[in-house]
Formats: structure tokens, sequence, C-alpha cells
């Protein structure tokens, strides 16, 4: 078939590859099957704006809680997370169907990545990124983590959160937050998952650091746990 | 003691439930392993249900209408794309068509400001000297008849020959008490382009590179008479030439 898009690419699932080339396949159609196939081609497109839409409504408030905990301004975080939006929807037909946040995500990482941390000067934080740059994120003899946690409130939790260096933020938002795999974050972020894994140990002992400070300075660390 | 990278893979889920069930029994031993399991896993915890949920709303309505000016370039790039073929070819019938209507309507109408040039391109015709060897060469050469120019108070100077607007036209140099003047006749013109009529209706004046013009029509013919004299004095000039 040259003419039905119905036929040759099935529906629903086309994308905009089977549209352009099913434009393509145009020439040398009769009159009545050339507005046939333009009148499915505007179909197809429209419902693929609608499954997009569809898909990134659903994942939208995860996608700006990144781009404001990464940038830590509302502002460039609207910006960000637009452009995010048209990017992913210019490479729609890209998508391999399986993980939609992740893909997003993804994107979002190396808008950050690429728009962001190129204004940064001064030395970068690879040095940290060895396997060895670990810190233990509890102690035998500190207050247990459900203690010290117990009083804080979001804007705490974010607040703590922002202090974390870049590279390990991306990689404890991405994992803990966003609930990404090792190797999607290392996809998203293009480093190994070895990296990844340092990063994400340094970025929580870091976190965990800030919280137990904020707890203690709060006095949400009751008597029982000084004790 | 144990890796805490593996003790973190654990907490993350990035184990398989074998290596997770050999770690744990491991663990289970330690407890400063112990202990470390469960800081990370309540701090993941911590982070996946305390974290704080922002409004994003109005973002969301900006995306949507993004993504509605992309369609909006998109589907007119895509016609623009699919019909440029069909597009310039329009344009140019248009320009065609245009083109044609305009010569048509114009048939017979010269354009004022069009004379100086073609005047200067015609050339000149030897052995012409007065009005009766000028009407008589009109005749023979041209194929049409002199209009009625009679005057024997005038000099021809010189006659130039050639066309205007694919009609053909002369041009005599004229002389007299008051000086030149550039008479040019063009056969088949019904009017002329660029001036404005007189009171009278019987000529209509104009200025060309600077020189008063006045121009009537005779005989099938339009006349153009230039001259760095008055307005008033051509207009005599050319009252004289008309009914003589």
């Amino acid at each position: 078939m040259t003419c039905d898009g119905r036929r040759r690419h099935g529906l629903p699932g086309f994308t905009n590859r089977a549209v352009h080339g099913n434009a393509a396949a145009l020439a040398g159609c009769s009159p009545m099957r050339r507005v046939h196939s333009i009148r499915f081609m505007l179909f197809a497109k429209r419902t693929q704006r609608e499954r997009f839409e569809r898909e990134a409504e659903r994942v939208f408030p995860s996608i700006f809680g990144a781009a404001l905990r990464l940038t830590r301004s509302r502002e460039e975080a609207e910006d960000l997370s637009q452009e995010a939006i048209v990017r992913a929807y210019e490479a729609f037909d890209r998508f391999d169907g399986t993980n939609f946040k992740a893909w997003m995500l993804r994107i979002i990482t190396n808008l950050y990545i690429n728009r962001y941390r190129q204004r940064q000067r001064g030395p970068q934080l690879g040095s940290l990124d060895d396997e060895n740059a670990y810190e233990p994120v509890s102690d035998e003899g500190e207050a247990p983590d459900r203690l010290l946690f117990d009083g804080l409130v979001g804007a705490e939790i974010e607040e703590a959160l922002a202090k974390v260096p870049d590279d390990f933020r991306l990689a404890v938002i991405l994992s803990d937050i966003e609930g990404l795999s090792y190797q999607e974050i290392a996809d998203a972020t293009e480093v190994p998952i070895g990296t990844v894994r340092s990063r994400l140990a340094r970025g929580r002992a870091i976190l965990r650091r800030e919280l137990g400070g904020f707890a203690k300075r709060e006095g949400y660390i009751g008597k029982e746990s000084e004790e | 003691m144990i890796d805490p990278l593996e003790i973190q893979a654990l907490a993350d889920g990035e184990l398989t439930s074998e290596q997770a069930e050999l770690l744990r029994a491991q663990i289970a031993e330690c407890p400063r392993s112990t202990a470390t399991l469960h800081s990370l896993q309540s701090l993941r915890d911590l982070l996946q249900t305390r974290t704080e949920t922002f409004e994003c709303d109005e973002t969301w309505s900006r995306c949507v209408g993004r993504l509605n000016e992309l369609d909006r370039s998109s589907r007119i790039e895509g016609f623009v794309g699919r019909y440029a073929w069909g597009l310039c070819g329009a344009f140019a019938l248009v320009i065609a068509v245009g083109g044609y209507w305009s010569r048509m309507a114009h048939t017979g109408v010269i354009s004022s400001s069009d004379v100086p040039r073609e005047a200067a391109s015609m050339f000149p015709v030897p052995g012409v000297r007065s009005m009766s060897d000028f009407k008589q060469w009109v005749g023979q050469k041209l194929g049409f008849e002199s209009p009625q120019i009679q005057d024997t108070r005038l000099n021809v100077a010189c006659v130039y020959q050639g066309t205007l607007d694919g009609m053909p036209a002369v041009r005599l140099a004229l002389q007299d008490s008051d000086g030149n003047a550039d008479l040019t006749i063009v056969h088949g013109a019904q009017a002329v382009d660029g001036v404005r009529p007189l009171q009278d209706g019987q000529f209509s004046v104009g200025r060309v590179n600077g020189e008063n013009l006045v121009t009537w029509t005779r005989d099938g013919s339009a006349m153009l008479l230039v001259s760095p004299r008055s307005m008033d004095q051509l207009v005599d000039l050319a009252s004289e030439i008309r009914v003589r």
C-alpha cells in the first residue's frame, strides 16, 4: 500500500516518521486518495500530539520539580521545563515507548548540564567522582536517622538538598526523589554507573549531614537521643 | 566490613534477589552495616515522602501554548513545503496575468516620463528641413498621414525617427524667435500619462526633465511639445501649431 496509511502503519502507535513517509508516498495517487491520506496524516499528527500531551502532563510535576531542585530558581525552572517539553515533543518519534518519565528526566538533565552548568566557573567536581570518594552515611555513635528526620518538614529538606553540590544533588534527585535506576541515571548524566554510585553515596552523606545539622539547630532531636 | 556501596546498592534495589539475600545475611551480623542500611533507607523514605510538591499548572499551560505554536508553524511549513511548486506557479501566473492586463489596459497610452529616454534613442533623418519636407517624408517612409503642422514661422532644425512604446514616432527639433522646442509625434497613441488637462480641454500639461510639456492628440497621433520656455508661451506655441 502506498496511499492508505492506516493499513500501512497501523493504528495507534504511528510516528512522525510514518506521517512523513506517508507524505512521500502520496505522489502518484489519485486526488481522492490524496485527500484521504492528507486527512489521515492530520489525524495521525493530532493523535500523536494528544498522546504526547497526555504522557507529558502526567510526568510534568516530576519534570518541573527536578528542574526547580536543579536550578534553585523558579524562573529558570519554568524556562528549563518548557524547553524540555518542546525538545521532547520534537523528538517524540524517537521515544522507545518504555519509560517516558526517565526519558523526560534524561532530556531535562541534558538541558540543565548544557545550559546552566556551563556558566559555572572554578574547579569542577570530577575529582570527587572517584569510586573511593565515599563518606559513611551513618555512624554507630550518632542518633538514629529516624530521630534526626522525624521533625523535618518539606521546606527544610529542600533547603538541605539545595546545599548539596550540583553533581551529587542531581544523582540524589534522580534516584531518591524520581526513582530512576543507576543505569537510567548513568544514561541521563552520561557518566559510568560507578560514578553514579559514588555520587549518590557522596550526595546522601552530605545531605544527611545537612539534615542532621538542621535538626540539631532547630532542636528536633529529643533529650533521650542525646543521652 | 561490608563495602558501603554494596549496602547502598541493596537499599536502592540494584541487586538481584540472590545477591540481596546473601548481603542481608552478612549485614545482619554487622551492627555498623545494619546502621548504615537503616540510615540509607530512612533517607530514601524521607526524600520520597516528605519532599515538597510544587505548583506547576501555570507552567504546564504555557508548555501547551508553546506546543500549539510549534504545531501551527509546523503546519505552515508543511503546507509551504508540500505545495512550494504550486505556490510558485500561482505567483508566476499572477505576475503574468497582471502584466498582460496592465499592457492591455494601457494600450495606446504613453508615459510622458518615457519620452526623453525614448527620444534620445531616435536617429536623425537627413534632408528634412521644412514642414513640407517633413509631411512628404512622413507619408512616404512611415506610412501614415502627417498631422496638420503648417507653421512657416517655425524652422525645422532636425528630424529624428524611432519608436515609443512600440509605436512609430518622430521628433522635430524646432526653432523660433523664442528659442528651441521639441515636438514628438507618436502615431497610434491615444493618450499621455503623467499630465494634467487644462481647463480648455484641448491641451494637457506637465513637466519632463525640468522642462515644460504640453500634449494633445490629433489625427490618431499624440503630440508632445517640450521646451524650457514658460508654460504660457508653450501653450501659445502649441495653440499656433494646432490651429494652423
